[in-house]
């Protein structure tokens, strides 16, 4: 898998990178999309997130530990980021907010493509 | 008098009941008779659907996880595609809408039809992005998918959308295993001629029950499975109901989730509903003239006692650390064949 980029502090062996869970598959497996340019996936049990970050669209911040000489990295900790998660909702409903008000097509009901 | 009454009565009343038919839904036009083809692609865990219609219409259901943009640009390409009429979304999980963002930015797309369910992820803002900036009047092309309406892909192709209904579900009314983007899917239905498709996106039975309950048309020749074959879609009610001869499952070889599950394979079979599996014989392709017949064919080969056993989910295989090794999860499971006897049609 793409390694994380490297877009919150590294330091002493620790990368903290962040993460949203884009869904949880069918109750158990949470996969979460890293924010790392190649957009990677991570599969957790879901029982590993957060109590109050553990449903669609939760952000998290994951810390791993990195191996200095293979560079293997090993997560060590997933914290919620409500503050994220809302900063990210805001920004959605703003942007579907924007579309909205340009629609003139809702009301319609056959379209010829 | 009151006796020849009674038999024009009795005679009307069977005539009736003989020859009425439930109101088929819209009035489907006649098929020109020329090839529609519909290819499920190869892209893993995900979902991307190409439809091209007799006339050179085109619709993409799905773009599958993120990357995938340049495959199924590819695959265009190989199709002699150089635009999207209609992007469908189906919700806001990466392995739908993961490459949207880059077919909207690699082709022209003309309209794009989404549940509008948001999800707070990267995938689904980049895909806001590209809608915004590249969809030629996303006022009017960005539509919300509402029960009735009709795409109209010319040759007497239709696309009608049957879900999400209003009111839309909610965190609270959500069955174990579902999420509010599976649950609201947009699903929708192509028509052509005697042939149809029902692509149902990730919903589940909890979707698929309110669809039987509103008298959706759900009858049709193939089934796109719904939520990869996961044990929580296409229940035994809803594939009796819905009559389908084949099915398709988009889903990846590598995949630790548990799909295709065991149960929607065995109610498939149970329903003699025949399948096909993209984890296991690559791009699915369908070509129809409209008529009662119609031709699947497929990338590679597989044995039929493979395609009929599912996989199972490989929930948790961190015991060793207690946490999981970056980039390490280890592979999936590989499903074991059962014995032919118990598998064969």
């Amino acid at each position: 898998m793409t390694q994380p980029r490297e877009n919150a502090e590294e330091s002493s062996g620790v990368v903290e990178v962040r993460a949203v869970v884009d869904r949880i598959e069918d109750g158990d497996i949470a996969v979460l999309s890293l924010d790392d340019e190649a957009k990677s996936q991570l599969d957790v049990p879901r029982q590993q997130l957060p109590e109050d970050a553990n449903s669609d669209g939760d952000h998290l911040l994951l810390k791993f530990d990195v191996d200095a000489k293979s560079g293997e990295r090993t997560l060590k900790s997933i914290k919620a980021a409500p503050q994220a998660r809302a900063e990210a909702s805001d920004r959605i409903k703003k942007m579907q907010e924007r579309l909205a008000r340009l629609s003139g097509a809702d009301d319609k009901k056959n379209f010829k493509l | 008098m009151a006796a020849v009454l009674v038999i024009v009565v009795a005679v009307a009343l069977v005539a009736f009941f003989k020859f009425y038919k439930p109101a088929p839904g819209p009035q489907l036009p006649p098929p020109s008779g020329d090839e529609l083809s519909l290819h499920v692609l190869d892209v893993g865990q995900g979902d991307a659907i190409l439809i091209v219609a007799p006339g050179g219409k085109t619709v993409l259901v799905d773009a599958s996880v993120p990357g995938s943009g340049k495959k199924i640009l590819g695959a265009m390409g190989r199709y002699g595609v150089d635009h999207i009429d209609l992007l469908i979304t189906t919700h806001a999980h990466a392995d739908h809408i993961g490459g949207a963002d880059e077919v909207i930015k690699g082709t022209k797309v003309y309209k794009v039809l989404d549940s509008k369910v948001p999800n707070t992820t990267k995938n689904y803002e980049d895909f806001l992005d590209a809608v915004e900036g590249r969809v030629e009047n996303p006022g009017d092309n960005f539509i919300t998918a509402t029960p009735g309406q009709t795409f109209d892909l010319g040759s007497g192709v239709i696309v009608s959308v049957l879900a999400p209904i209003q009111p839309l579900f909610t965190k609270d009314q959500l069955r174990s295993g579902g999420n509010e983007p599976n649950a609201n899917s947009v699903v929708t239905r192509l028509d052509y001629g005697e042939f149809s498709i029902l692509l149902t996106g990730d919903a589940e039975a909890q979707t698929e029950e309110r669809m039987m309950e509103q008298g959706a048309r759900l009858e049709a020749k193939v089934l796109k499975v719904g939520h990869h074959g996961s044990k929580y879609a296409s229940s035994a009610d809803f594939l009796r109901q819905a009559k389908f001869k084949d099915a398709v499952i988009s889903c990846g070889a590598e995949n630790r989730y548990g799909h295709p599950s065991q149960e929607v394979l065995d109610r498939l079979k149970a329903a003699g509903v025949r399948v096909y599996r993209t984890d296991l014989q690559g791009e699915i392709t369908i070509k129809t003239r409209g008529k009662e017949d119609y031709q699947i064919t497929t990338e590679r080969q597989a044995a039929a006692d493979e395609i009929s056993t599912g996989r199972k989910a490989q929930k948790d295989d961190s015991a060793k650390s207690g946490f999981i090794q970056y980039g390490d999860f280890g592979p999936a499971p590989k499903p074991s064949p059962k014995s032919k006897s118990a598998n064969s049609r």
